[in-house]
């Protein structure tokens, strides 16, 4: 709090102001500053941006796949095992092809994508998850996954979307207002100096 | 690859299908294979059968190797060595 004052008695006052900085430095810092106040504003537009696009993408590779745009589609398919297995019997398919996600990680994505708008749309005031809940929500997935991963059982459609839908809702609920309120807390307060 | 039948070499069933592209990177390994180990090859499309289509449409690309080891969906190149290695140590 002594540093922060310090250094705004040193903005204010001109006669103990340091030297003026490189043009340079100083184009840089104000970049710098507008892309912080961006990303300040907009990181949950951008989350739920990436995580709409995968979802779209992977809904547009089998329509693409069926119109013979395999130049196109097979990139995208490709791609997306970067967050994906594609397996393809955990899979959905439209018009014979199948989707860029398999079940489960179609309807993770999709189910963010979906809370992450109701966050923005509330004015990112949505009230976080408490963690208890949270736990609860992640836990058929876990129970879903791993009994299927030791070949104890196999899973259906269902439950992957299911439980999938849970996880997805679970992690944005949980962690994008967790997010904005320590972003709030953060933040520096906005004196007329600092302007 | 051998298009000659020989039965000392491996016979490898590809099920496959147009617009598959699980299907078209696994023949792309199997190509990489070829290139240093001999097969017999069979490619099918499922959709030249409805038994075939109706059993292998959620499940290609799938590879049989002589009739016993048998690889599909998402195959990964390593997955697909250790296969014909285990197949020419069984011919041994």
């Amino acid at each position: 709090m002594a540093i922060q004052q310090e250094e705004l008695q040193s903005v204010s006052n001109p006669y103990t102001a340091h030297a003026p900085r490189p043009a340079g430095r100083r184009r840089l810092e104000k970049y710098s500053m507008r892309f912080g106040n961006f990303l300040l504003h907009y990181w949950a537009h951008l989350i739920t941006g990436v995580m709409g696009l995968l979802v779209l993408t992977a809904l547009l590779i089998p329509f693409l796949s069926y119109l013979g745009l395999d130049v196109v589609a097979k990139p995208l398919f490709y791609s997306l095992h970067l967050v994906c297995a594609q397996i393809p019997a955990h899979s959905f398919y439209i018009l014979g092809h199948q989707l860029g996600l398999c079940a489960r990680n179609l309807s993770i994505y999709s189910s963010m994508t979906f809370a992450g708008l109701v966050f923005i749309l509330t004015k990112k005031r949505m009230p976080g998850l408490p963690w208890w809940l949270w736990v609860l929500m992640l836990l058929p997935i876990a129970w879903d996954g791993l009994t299927q991963m030791f070949g104890l059982r196999q899973s259906t459609w269902e439950l992957r979307v299911l439980t999938g839908t849970l996880f997805g809702l679970a992690n944005i609920w949980f962690i994008f207002p967790l997010i904005q309120k320590t972003l709030m807390e953060a933040a520096p307060p906005q004196t007329p100096a600092t302007r | 690859m051998s298009r000659a039948k020989d039965p000392v070499l491996p016979q490898v069933m590809f099920y496959t299908k147009a617009g598959c592209h699980l299907c078209d990177e696994a023949r792309e390994m199997l190509d990489d294979i070829a290139a240093e180990t001999a097969f017999e090859l069979t490619e099918t499309d499922i959709r030249s059968s409805t038994e075939l289509f109706e059993q292998y449409r959620y499940r290609i690309p799938v590879i049989i190797i002589d009739d016993t080891l048998i690889i599909e969906g998402r195959i990964e190149y390593r997955e697909l060595v250790r296969a014909f290695q285990e197949a020419e140590r069984r011919k041994k």
